[in-house]
């Protein structure tokens, strides 16, 4: 059931990343305003009113869209700065919003009738149900599903929820929780991806040297100790290295990069609309590079060749690669 | 960590007078400043934080402070002195605003660190410092294959980090190269460093189309 063409959807975290996702062959692009209505709310990242109006414009020129995430969930007492975000996404431009929030994605619908929606992974709507209602109260058109449904369940899940599309993550940071829904960054340092729009904060996270060791904290605690030559990872507790039953080990999750570029033919098989990028904290060197490997694949995927994928390897996190749940045997 | 000066490089540089050194790499730091003035915005809260800047195989580490606010000595009398304390007293939000309006870089060399104060450290050997600078390489990568050391402050690196990658900083920028002359002089630079990486058997660059490890 192939419905049209992947459309490779790219990360970009400032005016500069946004260009080279474009300039290396992205179709879309997705990235946020400077401020905590997005999950990328890190310092020196994202855009501010007239960089976003740019970026639009740049894209536009150049055939491109860019969708902006609002992502997060409105703060009570403050969600005028929700609103008024999703005022000037709008105003400026974008193709579509990534919303999370039911009231922000309502405030959206209601002020803005014509505006293409989607949901973000945010959401956490990984049911037929929960993805009906987003499509029949509000008209979303595309839904970001989690990293935890294998590649049989999101073919189900896609014709089941048709018209409304899907958009997979292929490539980037793995994430294994129930997004939206995730507390892990919340117990150690008190902010998280959901209200926030940090999972594992900077402003408390810190690393030393110690005997040639790599040793990484969170919040006070430390997460993970990386001997001398071995790889390092994000440090977020669900990557973190645990001692456990006697054994110390990456108890919820290794730090690997999702790597699904061998899964493509099987995705637009099964009538994925969207392929998702990760990494809008990553530099325009990563991005540029991942893209163009990207569209490489889907371009040749069209012309019924093959895909290759070893030259992105080098830029995962841990220096490894998986293809994560979509192959997974456990549940 | 790959990519490092050969240790006889690094002893002779020892040699080397410091002064001149350090008027030519602030001279280079004026040239970005100047040419992208965007990115004291970038760095937000940390324009006015102070950088180690280590490459780890030369005997000097570079202080850098993007939007550095300089001192201003100026007598009051005694009375005055509560009430103008009192008024100029503002948040460190405010005070990285004033950086960000009023600063300008600030770069000093060092033959060490010790004894002096920083907010974040980011030590590399030289070649993948300056792959950091004009966007070869990927920041992100560079940790997780453990050719790059950050300590202090991780929100001011990470500030750092994304205001540089933002800012798009070339050879021919830093050289203040005039606008016909820059893309030839960046075609150069690039082949250069894109060798010396190889030579030094440095990590391969992030950048798409770049050439991979020497085989």
């Amino acid at each position: 059931m192939t419905r049209g063409p992947l459309e490779l959807v790219c990360p970009a975290g400032t005016p500069a990343g946004l260009r080279a996702a474009v300039d290396a062959g992205a179709h879309a692009i997705y990235c946020g305003f400077r401020d905590e209505t997005n999950a990328r709310n890190f310092p020196g990242l994202n855009f501010d009113r007239t960089e976003m109006r740019d970026g639009i414009a740049y894209a536009h020129r150049r055939g491109a869209k860019v969708f902006v995430a609002l992502n997060t969930f409105m703060r009570a007492g403050a969600t005028e700065t929700w609103t008024r975000a999703v005022d000037d996404a709008v105003a400026a431009g974008a193709d579509a919003l990534i919303l999370a929030d039911a009231a922000l994605i309502a405030h959206a619908r209601e002020r803005h009738p014509r505006q293409r929606l989607h949901l973000s992974v945010q959401a956490a709507a990984a049911t037929p149900e929960a993805i009906a209602f987003y499509r029949e109260r509000f008209g979303v058109a595309r839904v970001v599903l989690p990293r935890v449904l294998t590649v049989d369940e999101i073919a189900r899940l896609t014709a089941a929820v048709a018209p409304c599309e899907t958009e997979v993550f292929v490539f980037g940071g793995m994430c294994v929780m129930a997004e939206g829904r995730c507390l892990l960054s919340s117990y150690a340092t008190g902010r998280s991806p959901n209200m926030n729009g940090v999972c594992s904060p900077p402003s408390h996270v810190a690393y030393r040297e110690q005997d040639g060791a790599l040793l990484a904290s969170l919040g006070g605690f430390t997460i993970e100790r990386c001997g001398r030559d071995e790889p390092a990872g994000y440090p977020t507790l669900c990557k973190g290295r645990f001692s456990a039953g006697g054994i110390e080990s990456h108890l919820f999750e290794d730090p690997v990069s999702l790597n699904a570029v061998e899964l493509l033919p099987k995705l637009a098989e099964i009538g994925v609309a969207g392929l998702k990028i990760e990494g809008r904290q990553r530099g325009r060197a990563y991005v540029a590079s991942v893209v163009q490997t990207f569209r490489r694949a889907v371009d040749a995927l069209a012309r019924g060749g093959t895909v290759d994928s070893a030259a992105i390897r080098a830029l995962t996190e841990g220096q490894r690669d998986t293809t994560g749940a979509y192959r997974k045997a456990w549940r | 960590m790959r990519g490092h000066l050969p240790t006889a490089v690094g002893w002779l540089m020892g040699f080397m007078p410091m002064l001149p050194f350090e008027l030519i790499c602030r001279q280079l730091a004026d040239n970005a400043a100047a040419a992208r003035p965007s990115l004291a915005t970038r760095l937000g809260d940390h324009a006015g934080s102070i950088f180690a800047i280590d490459p780890v195989d030369c005997p000097f580490v570079f202080l850098v402070t993007l939007a550095h606010v300089p001192a201003k000595w100026t007598p009051v009398r005694r009375q005055e002195h509560a009430q103008t304390k009192e008024s100029r007293a503002c948040s460190d939000s405010e005070g990285a605003e004033h950086a960000r309006r009023h600063g300008r870089p600030s770069l000093a060399l060092r033959r060490d660190l010790r004894g002096i104060a920083y907010a974040a450290r980011i030590a590399a050997p030289l070649v993948v410092l300056i792959g950091m600078l004009d966007g070869s390489y990927d920041g992100d990568a560079l940790f997780f294959s453990r050719d790059l050391v950050i300590e202090g402050d991780t929100s001011a690196v990470l500030a750092l980090r994304n205001a540089l990658d933002d800012a798009e900083i070339d050879p021919a920028t830093l050289a203040g190269v005039p606008a016909p002359l820059k893309a030839p002089f960046n075609r150069g630079a690039e082949a250069v460093l894109d060798g010396l990486r190889r030579l030094l058997d440095a990590p391969p660059p992030t950048r798409a189309g770049a050439p991979g490890p020497a085989s």
